[in-house]
């Protein structure tokens, strides 16, 4: 079992808090995400787990073990750095063979020229040869064995330090932004690749970014970070459709949820814009709250049906889905709606459009943005018809 | 429609310009440095003599003679040895001096500053100052040495301890202008590659060294180790001042040989062929630089 477990880590820089009393569970085989803009804390949260950085308190403990008086490259895991950080005098193959040489071989056997002749020298090379084989194959990197990273495309390096992570079969797999030096179409490509990759070794990945589609589409779990707190640590579904906290709602999903002021009213109904809608917030929320509704929520209505009536003041095509900017009387932002390409077709700025939207997929927040209870629907009607 | 078509007049033009802009400097170099050169090397074919009305040539006369020469050959010999001891010592010195002024956290400037002193000095004044610390009766070194119960000994006049002496004074001149370099090169190597190689198991400072610092630093030691090379080629000041090549030619070295042949001996035309020499060596250790510096050290 080597899972990775962090117990309230703190860390400052100077009198400037990085981390406060991060608390983390992460599975064996597990892979979990760590994203949050920048300055979150991610990245120096992941150095700690490497022991790259010395946490000011708390325990950080891999497979069971506590590794607080553990240096780095005593803690048997493998790193991906943004820049690759490949040693550029070395070829791809020497890259890679770089942690099993450390490891594997003494000092002598690691001599230039008479390190060949160390007893045990030659099997070991030999091995190591394979090893490194296997890892350029498996990441079809193989034809460029020779080549110094200095003659690599973006892309290549970035294989070549994955290369170089996996030949040893560490415990677990830490990436810091890996694809963020990658152009657009390549780190869809590579995003897949890794995925695979993760299901390939089954080794416990912790993989930091400040994409929210990274995070999305590869991770078992996803810890959104804000201000150097995990803010919330779920399954991407969840913190997708049941975000507890605004930040949360706000950093994940593109283009952003609609999160919008409302009132409660006394009997609980939420009010905005005007509109009361069939959702009811508990009693425990003050007066003045949000409520976040994702642009894929919204439905047009016909003018009876209607939640919401606004014109549309700017249409944008991606192709498979098209995102309307409507501006509603008496709501301060523009809403985002996401509509069917057919649907959109006759969308023009200026256009009154009529919305409805499921308030099942609606979302409560309190006014410090901490997220409410609510009933909606079906729901909220039997909690009346109990007399609540 | 007229790309193709304007595209050969561009060129013209470019080529024109460009000729154009360079020509100043182009003609400048010719008459300060290519010129010059040009006529030491057809001065070496002469028998002038400075002051002299005419001259002849005289062919190889000069490089003849020069082989024949005991005191050029002494000369050759003293300097390639002071270069072989000034070079490895002063960039090992300035590699050590730079590795542990940037692993240590305080004080850096002024570390950087005192050793560096040395190279904006004047060569001549420090030179003169060496020449009271190394007086044999009241100079500071032997003054010291007594303290401790040792006996020093005549620097300069012994011709067991001139060449090494001047050479120690040649390597606490250039180790300061070395160990800047070297820091420089330091600044540049990414830390995250030295995290890389913590991760792949590298604990010691012996192997972030091996792995990571001394191939970074491959194109700074070679620059280093050429311009050291070179202006340890050009030892003179401290000899002019010092020893005067002496004792018994002790600490003859072919710029100071080529300055009295030419100089107080007038013989205009060997001292040329030694700076022909001299020149020879200097651009032996140029092209070596920039083949390896094309091939070997920039890692392409």
């Amino acid at each position: 079992m080597v899972g990775i477990r962090l117990s309230s880590i703190d860390k400052r820089f100077g009198t400037t808090r990085v981390l406060e009393g991060v608390e983390l569970d992460i599975g064996d085989g597990e892979f979990v995400s760590l994203v949050g803009p920048s300055g979150c804390g991610k990245s120096t949260l992941l150095r700690i787990v490497a022991g790259l950085e010395r946490q000011d308190r708390g325990t950080v403990s891999i497979g069971d073990r506590p590794v607080d008086l553990l240096r780095a490259s005593d803690r048997n895991l493998a790193m991906v750095f943004q820049s690759y950080a490949l040693y550029p005098h070395l070829t791809v193959a020497e890259n890679i063979a770089v942690p099993l040489r450390m490891r594997r071989m003494t000092r002598w056997q690691r001599l230039p020229a008479v390190g060949r002749f160390m007893p045990g020298s030659r099997l070991r090379r030999r091995e190591i040869d394979e090893a490194v084989r296997d890892a350029a194959e498996m990441l079809d990197i193989a034809h460029l064995q020779g080549r110094r990273p200095g003659q690599l495309s973006g892309g290549q390096r970035q294989r070549v330090a994955l290369g170089r992570a996996l030949v040893r079969n560490p415990d677990a797999f830490l990436l810091d932004e890996p694809l963020s030096n990658l152009d657009a179409k390549l780190r869809v490509h590579m995003r897949a690749e890794i995925a695979e990759l993760h299901r390939h070794l089954g080794r416990t990945f912790v993989y930091v970014t400040h994409d929210q589609v990274e995070a999305m589409t590869m991770s078992d779990r996803i810890a959104v970070m804000m201000d150097g707190v995990i803010v919330q640590c779920d399954t991407p579904q969840r913190v997708y459709h049941d975000p507890q906290d605004i930040r949360v709602a706000r950093f994940i999903g593109s283009p952003q949820m609609n999160v919008l002021p409302a009132t409660r009213a006394d009997d609980g109904t939420v009010v905005f814009a005007g509109v009361s809608l069939p959702l009811r917030a508990s009693a425990k929320s003050g007066r003045s709250i949000h409520v976040g509704i994702r642009p894929d929520a919204f439905a047009p209505a016909a003018a009876s049906a209607a939640l919401l009536s606004g014109s549309v003041r700017h249409v944008e095509n991606l192709g498979p889905e098209v995102f309307a900017r409507v501006e509603v009387a008496g709501l301060g932002e523009r809403l985002v709606v996401r509509f069917e390409p057919a649907a959109a077709r006759a969308l023009r700025p200026g256009m009154p459009v009529d919305l409805s939207f499921d308030p099942a997929r609606a979302v409560l927040f309190d006014a410090v943005g901490r997220r409410i209870e609510c009933w909606s629907g079906e729901g909220a009607r039997a909690l009346r018809a109990l007399g609540g | 429609m007229g790309g193709l078509r304007a595209s050969r007049p561009l060129r013209d033009t470019l080529g024109t310009a460009g000729w154009t802009m360079s020509a100043p400097a182009l003609f400048l170099m010719l008459l300060l440095l290519i010129g010059p050169v040009l006529a030491v090397v057809a001065m070496s074919f002469t028998d002038y003599q400075l002051g002299a009305a005419g001259f002849a040539w005289i062919g190889f006369d000069n490089y003849a003679a020069l082989a024949g020469d005991r005191v050029f050959w002494t000369s050759l010999v003293n300097t390639l040895v002071y270069v072989a001891i000034v070079v490895p010592t002063s960039v090992a010195l300035g590699l050590g001096a730079a590795l542990l002024i940037e692993a240590g956290g305080s004080f850096r400037a002024f570390y950087r500053a005192v050793f560096f002193i040395p190279v904006m000095a004047t060569l001549i004044a420090m030179a003169i100052s060496w020449e009271f610390m190394l007086h044999p009766q009241f100079g500071l070194i032997n003054l010291a040495l007594k303290s401790v119960g040792l006996s020093g000994g005549n620097w300069l006049q012994d011709t067991r301890y001139v060449l090494p002496v001047l050479a120690g004074i040649g390597v606490w001149q250039l180790f300061g202008f070395n160990m800047v370099l070297f820091l420089a090169g330091l600044k540049s190597i990414p830390r995250s590659l030295y995290e890389a190689g913590e991760m792949d198991g590298v604990a010691s400072a012996w192997g972030r060294f091996r792995l990571v610092t001394w191939p970074l630093l491959g194109p700074v030691s070679l620059f280093v180790t050429v311009i050291s090379g070179i202006r340890s080629f050009q030892v003179f000041d401290t000899v002019h001042v010092l020893t005067k090549g002496g004792p018994t030619k002790h600490s003859e070295v072919l710029l100071y040989t080529m300055y009295a042949e030419g100089f107080e001996f007038f013989r205009s035309g060997h001292a040329a062929a030694i700076a022909v020499v001299f020149l020879l060596f200097v651009l032996a250790l140029t092209l070596l630089k920039t083949w390896a510096i094309e091939r070997q050290v920039h890692y392409r």
